[in-house]
C-alpha cells in the first residue's frame, strides 16, 4: 500500500508542477490545482530567489526536504502568492510519509489561501478517514471530510480549463477527480457504519473512474463483504487483484480466500 | 491567439538560439572555466563540438545529455547549463530550464540572448514580473535589440490587453527594427483595438508590403485589412481574407473571418464550408459554434442549429478564453 501511496503522491505532483507550469495555478490535470484563473491572474513571484526556493520545493524527490525546504520558504517569503501552492507540496510529502496530522496541517494551511482548491481537498477527503483510529476528534474530522469533499465536487464543476486542453482529456480528468470524491464519501460512510451509502458511493467511485484503481475496487469489495454481498465483493476484489499494484493484489486475494472467491469464475 | 503565441514563442526562442551560436564568442569570452580535459574517452572537445552540431541541427534529444554531462565536467562554466537551459526548454520542461539558465545566470553570466531565453521561459510558465525585469535586463544590455521589445508588447496586447502600452513598445520595435512584419502588424492591430482604424489600416498595409517583400507565410495582416474592410469594402475583404487563408490554411480565424465576408454576401453555403474548417481546426473554441449555430438557423436547418448551439454551451460552459 506504500508503494501505492507513494504512486499517487508522484502522480500528484506531477500534476501540480504540470498545473504550475499552464497557470501557475494552470496545462494538464491542470484542473486539480484550483478554480483556473487567467494567465493574467495567475500567482507570481516578486524576485527570481523567490520562484527559485518554490521550484526547489516543486521538484524536491525527498519528502522530508521538502517539508523543510517548505518551511524556509514560508519564514523567507510570508507574502508569496505561491504559499498555498508550496503548502500543497508539503501536505503531498507528508502524505508519502504517511504523517497524517502533517498532511492535515499542511492542507488545512493550504486551503486558507486557496479555498477551492480541488487537489488540497480531495487529498484531505480522502486521507482523513484513514487516519481516525484513536482521535477524540474523529466526528468531527468526518464531518471536515465531507464537507472537503462536498466542496472538491463544486470546485469541479466550476473549473475553466484552457482552449489548448482536449475536451476528451479534459472530461477524463474531471471523472477522475469526480471518482475520487465519491471515494472520500464511501470512506466517510463506512466509518459511520452507513454501509449501503457506502456501497452506493464507492460504486460510483470505481465504476465512474476512467482509469480504474484497484484500490477503489477494494474498498468496494470490502464494503460489499460488510453488507453480506459475497458476490459483489468477489467481484470487485477480483478486478482489484487485477489491477494492483503488488501490495494491494496481495490484500485482494487475501480476502478473496476468506470469502472462498479465489476459483475462476 | 494561443497557436500564435506559441509560434511567436518558437520563433523567438529559434532566434535567440541561432543568436547565442553565432555570437558564441562573445559567451565564450566569459568562460573562466577550467581548461578543457581531452583525456576522457570521448574528449570535452569532441563534446563541445557535438553539442554545437546538434544545437545548430536543432536536435533537442541528443543534445541534453551531452549539455548536462558538460555541466557535470565544467560545473563552474555558465556556458554549458545556458546550453542545457535551451535544450530542456526545446524539450518543454520549463522549469527545468528555468533552473537551468538560472545556475548560467548566477555563474556570472550576464548576455542578452540568455536574459532572453530566462524571460521567454518566465513567460512559459505565465511568471510576468520576471519576464519584464528579463526583457528588461535584455533591453538594457543590447539597446538596438528589437526583440525584448517586441516580446514585451505581445505581453501586453496578448495577456494584459493593455492596447496602448503594447502600442508604445511596437512603434519602438518597429523604429528598431522596421522590416520587421510582425511588429508592424501588431502595432496595427493595437491601433484597431484602439478604435484608431485609419492608422490601423495604413499599419496593416505596410505589414503586407513587409510581408511580400520577405516572402513570408504570415497571415495576421491580411485577416487585419479584412476585419477592418468587411462592412465597407466587402469585395476588397474578400481578396484579403482569401489571401490569408492561402498563406495560412491553418489558422482557424482566418476561416472564420473569410465566413463572414461570404455570410455578408449571402454566400451561405461557402460560409457553411468556411465556418466547418474553423470549427474542424479549433474544436474547442466555443465561438465559431455559436457563429455556425446562427448560419444553420438562417438556413432553416433547426437541427443542426440546435446540435451547433448546444456544443456552443458545452464548451462555454468549460473554457477558460482569457489569453493564455
Amino acid at each position: 500500500m506504500n508503494r501505492h501511496n507513494s504512486l499517487r503522491v508522484k502522480k500528484s505532483k506531477r500534476i501540480l508542477l504540470i498545473a504550475f507550469a499552464i497557470m501557475c495555478g494552470s496545462v494538464c490535470p491542470v484542473a486539480q490545482v484550483g478554480p483556473f484563473s487567467s494567465p493574467a491572474h495567475a500567482p507570481q513571484a516578486k524576485t527570481q530567489e523567490e520562484l527559485d526556493a518554490y521550484l526547489q520545493i516543486a521538484t524536491g524527490q525527498d519528502p522530508n526536504m521538502v517539508i523543510r525546504n517548505t518551511e524556509t520558504f514560508v519564514s523567507q517569503y510570508s507574502q508569496s502568492m505561491l504559499l498555498g501552492m508550496a503548502y500543497q507540496y508539503q501536505m503531498l510529502a507528508y502524505e508519502q510519509k504517511s504523517d497524517f496530522q502533517g498532511l492535515l496541517s499542511a492542507g488545512e494551511k493550504a486551503l486558507k489561501l486557496q479555498p477551492d482548491n480541488v487537489n488540497t481537498l480531495l487529498t484531505l477527503a480522502n486521507a482523513i478517514p484513514n487516519a481516525l483510529a484513536g482521535r477524540p476528534d474523529s466526528a468531527d474530522l468526518l464531518t471536515r471530510a465531507q464537507e472537503y469533499a462536498h466542496r472538491a465536487l463544486r470546485g469541479i464543476d466550476q473549473m475553466r480549463i484552457p482552449l489548448t486542453m482536449p475536451l476528451e482529456r479534459w472530461e477524463s480528468s474531471k471523472a477522475e477527480m469526480v471518482s475520487r470524491a465519491h471515494e472520500a464519501f464511501g470512506q466517510v460512510a463506512m466509518k459511520r457504519n452507513q454501509l449501503p451509502l457506502a456501497v452506493s458511493e464507492f460504486e460510483m467511485a470505481a465504476r465512474g473512474n476512467p482509469k480504474p484503481r484497484g484500490s477503489q475496487f477494494y474498498r468496494l469489495g470490502a464494503a460489499y463483504a460488510a453488507i453480506g454481498n459475497n458476490n459483489g465483493a468477489v467481484t470487485a476484489l477480483r478486478r482489484a487483484a487485477d489491477l494492483g499494484p503488488d501490495a494491494l493484489r496481495e490484500l485482494a486475494e487475501h480476502e478473496l480466500k476468506e470469502l472462498g472467491g479465489m476459483h475462476p469464475e | 491567439m494561443s497557436i500564435a503565441f506559441r509560434s511567436f514563442r518558437f520563433l523567438s526562442f529559434c532566434l535567440i538560439v541561432l543568436q547565442t551560436l553565432t555570437e558564441s564568442s562573445r559567451i565564450w569570452a566569459q568562460t573562466v572555466g577550467p581548461a578543457l580535459q581531452s583525456n576522457s574517452p570521448v574528449s570535452a572537445d569532441d563534446q563541445k563540438r557535438t553539442l554545437g552540431e546538434l544545437m545548430r541541427q536543432m536536435r533537442w534529444v541528443e543534445a541534453a545529455p551531452i549539455a548536462q554531462a558538460l555541466v557535470q565536467t565544467y560545473p563552474d562554466d555558465p556556458n554549458w547549463h545556458y546550453l542545457l537551459g535551451v535544450a530542456r526548454w526545446r524539450l518543454e520542461d520549463p522549469i527545468a530550464a528555468i533552473q537551468a539558465l538560472r545556475e548560467a545566470e548566477n555563474r556570472g553570466m550576464d548576455t542578452p540572448p540568455l536574459h532572453k531565453a530566462l524571460g521567454l521561459a518566465y513567460y512559459s510558465i505565465n511568471q510576468f514580473i520576471l519576464f519584464e525585469m528579463q526583457m528588461d535586463k535584455a533591453s538594457k544590455l543590447a539597446p538596438l535589440d528589437f526583440e525584448p521589445i517586441y516580446s514585451l508588447g505581445r505581453y501586453r496586447e496578448s495577456i494584459l490587453n493593455d492596447y496602448s502600452g503594447a502600442l508604445k513598445f511596437f512603434e519602438q520595435a518597429t523604429l528598431l527594427k522596421p522590416d520587421h512584419s510582425k511588429s508592424v502588424y501588431y502595432k496595427g492591430h493595437c491601433q484597431e483595438m484602439l478604435d484608431m482604424w485609419p492608422e490601423a489600416l495604413g499599419t496593416f498595409q505596410s505589414a503586407i508590403v513587409l510581408v511580400e517583400k520577405n516572402r513570408e507565410r504570415f497571415s495576421l495582416p491580411y485577416q487585419g485589412m479584412a476585419r477592418l474592410l468587411l462592412e465597407t469594402k466587402t469585395a476588397q475583404a474578400l481578396v484579403f481574407a482569401r489571401k490569408a487563408v492561402e498563406l495560412e490554411p491553418n489558422l482557424d480565424s482566418n476561416h472564420s473571418t473569410l465566413a463572414r465576408i461570404y455570410e455578408l454576401e449571402g454566400k451561405l453555403p461557402e460560409a457553411e464550408q468556411q465556418l466547418q474548417i474553423a470549427v474542424r481546426l479549433s474544436p474547442n473554441k466555443p465561438g465559431n459554434h455559436y457563429v455556425l449555430s446562427k448560419l444553420y438557423r438562417s438556413l432553416g436547418r433547426t437541427e443542426d442549429a440546435q446540435a451547433q448551439l448546444q456544443t456552443f454551451q458545452k464548451l462555454k460552459a468549460t473554457y477558460d478564453e482569457s489569453p493564455q
